[in-house]
């Protein structure tokens, strides 16, 4: 009767005769075989790192490390890669239709930051990476130093190259360093957005 | 010079690859000595097999270090799916070597037969997810494998034990213990992915990469199952419309009552989408355990309820009672359905839908990155907008 009513069949593996599962050990071998094939198959999610696997094609003597290789390879550069070696998980900076959080949730330099580490850099100076260009401070004593690269945007061109606390056509003359500044715009009239003209 | 060339010529990092392969080579031979050994009669069985899991464990750890450094350079990207490629080719040997003691009890053709049940679900899955999905098909190929070779040995050293202690026909043994640690056990992949995966704020993976590769692995292990019982089945009709996702349905009786019984893979996808949800997305709803606890929940007790009334123990009353809730078996199927509906729906918008079958079979690494940011954005609370989507060169 019992068999009559139930006719149902259980899930469990443990239930099964020795002799009809494989041995152990060749379960691990295979099983751990398999894992290992899909861990190789995660791709950038399995590694610790979003950057692509190749960087730059001719290296310069700023060659990127293994370590910092995230960093260097998501500049934007007019060096095209060679197709073989651009596994390409490197997202470009022109990608622009991104939600705002995806930076914002990230605790490093996002995928999409195309500014440039300065390698120049006197020491002790922060990288424009961390915006610390933009928020300069405006006394000539910073540790920035005069410009060494020369004028490189719109508003640093116009702008004298001198430690002045404000400039004589508004800007705060934080620009004057020579790096560029998330590329404001320049045609305002020389007063830099979100500086209070004194 | 290339970065690749670079790379192979810098010393440190040349010499730490070789050291991981030499180390790896000689750990994998030395486990397959062992379990040689232990085949021949050299060495214990259990002391072989101790060896072979230790040493495996071993190759395991130093594959897992590799891959994290596979992003560096072109060329270990190249190595790690090499790797990839071997593992994957030396699991497919064993499931070969491992198909005539499977399949004494009823032949070859009946384990083809739920293989391609299986496959038939699981291509559905795959090609629902194929818009969002993140992870390719080393990475499900592998879970398969590894649910069919290493989850079942996994699940079956741990419930074995209570088995023969209490009986087949024990509740607590059958229908309590042995469905609660297989489901962890199937888990194991979905746990391994979800925990990379919280380590990364810019790029995150798709719910439904979890799903799938919890619905692989239990795939696996439900193939396994199933021939060494001796059955299985492909049915388009044997359960109304859910046959047509899921024809490796079995339909039962039990006090009279028709009982669809979804199996392995069913249970761990819904499972996996729910803790999936709860841990991925719980920045997009308060509360969102409550989504893990039902699947859970819905998962276990179909199980359970199935298991216990199978082995004849399970009071009347209370089985009756369970199989209302479950609806007669159907109620996994149905959440599953219908999670996978929203989840997808959601998804879809994030990334950016359209049809574009080349990249739904060939997932491109720049594809990859887009989606990865773009459901990390998703996940952390963005709000949700109708994704620009590039046709051709997607950074035009």
């Amino acid at each position: 009767m019992i068999d009559l009513l139930m006719s149902i069949v259980h899930f469990c593996a443990s239930c099964v005769s020795d002799n009809n599962v494989i041995p152990p050990a060749l379960g691990a071998l295979g099983g751990a075989a398999g894992a290992a094939g899909g861990l190789g198959g995660l791709g950038s999610l399995g590694s610790g790192d979003t950057a692509p696997a190749a960087g730059p094609k001719d290296i310069g003597p700023n060659t990127p490390t293994s370590d910092n290789a995230a960093a260097s390879a998501n500049a934007p550069s007019n060096d095209p890669l060679p197709s073989e070696e651009a596994p390409a998980s490197s997202p470009q900076p022109n990608d622009s239709d991104v939600p705002s959080g995806a930076a914002s949730g990230s605790s490093t330099r996002g995928p999409f930051d195309d500014r440039i580490l300065n390698p120049d850099a006197p020491p002790g100076s922060k990288s424009p990476g961390d915006g610390s260009f933009e928020n300069a401070p405006l006394d000539s004593s910073s540790p920035m130093g005069p410009s060494k690269f020369g004028p490189t945007t719109e508003t640093d061109q116009i702008l004298p190259d001198a430690p002045t606390a404000v400039s004589p056509l508004g800007g705060s003359g934080s620009a004057s360093h020579g790096v560029p500044t998330a590329n404001r715009p320049s045609g305002n009239g020389g007063i830099m957005p979100h500086k209070r003209h004194t | 010079m290339s970065v690749t060339a670079y790379t192979l010529k810098n010393l440190p990092d040349r010499s730490a690859d070789v050291r991981l392969a030499m180390i790896g080579g000689a750990t994998v031979l030395f486990s397959i000595t062992a379990f040689a050994a232990g085949m021949l009669g050299a060495l214990p069985q259990g002391f072989s097999s101790a060896i072979v899991m230790l040493g495996m464990g071993i190759a395991l750890k130093l594959t897992w270090t590799y891959v994290a450094r596979s992003a560096t350079t072109a060329s270990r990207t190249r190595i790690a799916a090499l790797m990839s490629n071997v593992g994957l080719a030396i699991s497919a040997l064993v499931v070969i070597a491992a198909l005539p003691r499977l399949t004494k009890t009823s032949g070859v053709g009946l384990l083809l037969i739920d293989l391609l049940a299986q496959l038939w679900t699981l291509a559905i899955l795959t090609a629902a997810a194929s818009p969002m999905r993140t992870l390719g098909w080393r990475a499900f190929s592998g879970a398969f494998l590894f649910g069919f070779l290493g989850l079942t040995g996994l699940a079956r050293f741990l419930g074995r034990p209570l088995i023969v202690a209490l009986g087949t026909s024990s509740v607590l043994a059958a229908g309590i213990w042995v469905p609660v640690t297989e489901e962890l056990c199937k888990m194991l992949p979905v746990i391994l992915i979800l925990v990379l995966a919280l380590r990364r704020a810019e790029f995150r993976p798709s719910l439904l990469d979890l799903v799938l590769a919890g619905a692989w692995a239990a795939a696996g292990f439900a193939v396994y199952e199933n021939a060494t019982y001796g059955r299985g089945g492909f049915s388009l009709t044997a359960s109304p419309l859910l046959s047509v996702i899921f024809p490796a349905i079995l339909n039962g009786s039990a006090f009279g009552w028709t009982v669809a019984q979804a199996g392995h893979l069913v249970h761990t996808a819904l499972i996996a989408l729910g803790v999936g949800y709860a841990f991925l997305y719980r920045r997009r709803l308060p509360h969102s355990w409550i989504v893990a606890a039902t699947a859970l929940a819905a998962a276990l007790v179909e199980h359970c309820s199935q298991n216990a009334i199978s082995t004849g123990g399970a009071n009347e009353i209370v089985a009756k009672i369970l199989l209302v809730i479950t609806l007669d078996g159907r109620l996994s199927i149905l959440l599953l359905m219908a999670g996978i509906a929203c989840i997808a729906i959601l998804e879809w918008r994030a990334v950016g839908g359209g049809f574009r079958p080349r990249e739904w079979l060939q997932l491109q690494p720049a594809e990859i990155q887009r989606r990865g940011v773009r459901l990390a954005a998703l996940q952390a609370g963005a709000p949700v907008t109708t994704a620009r989507v590039p046709y051709g060169n997607p950074h035009d």
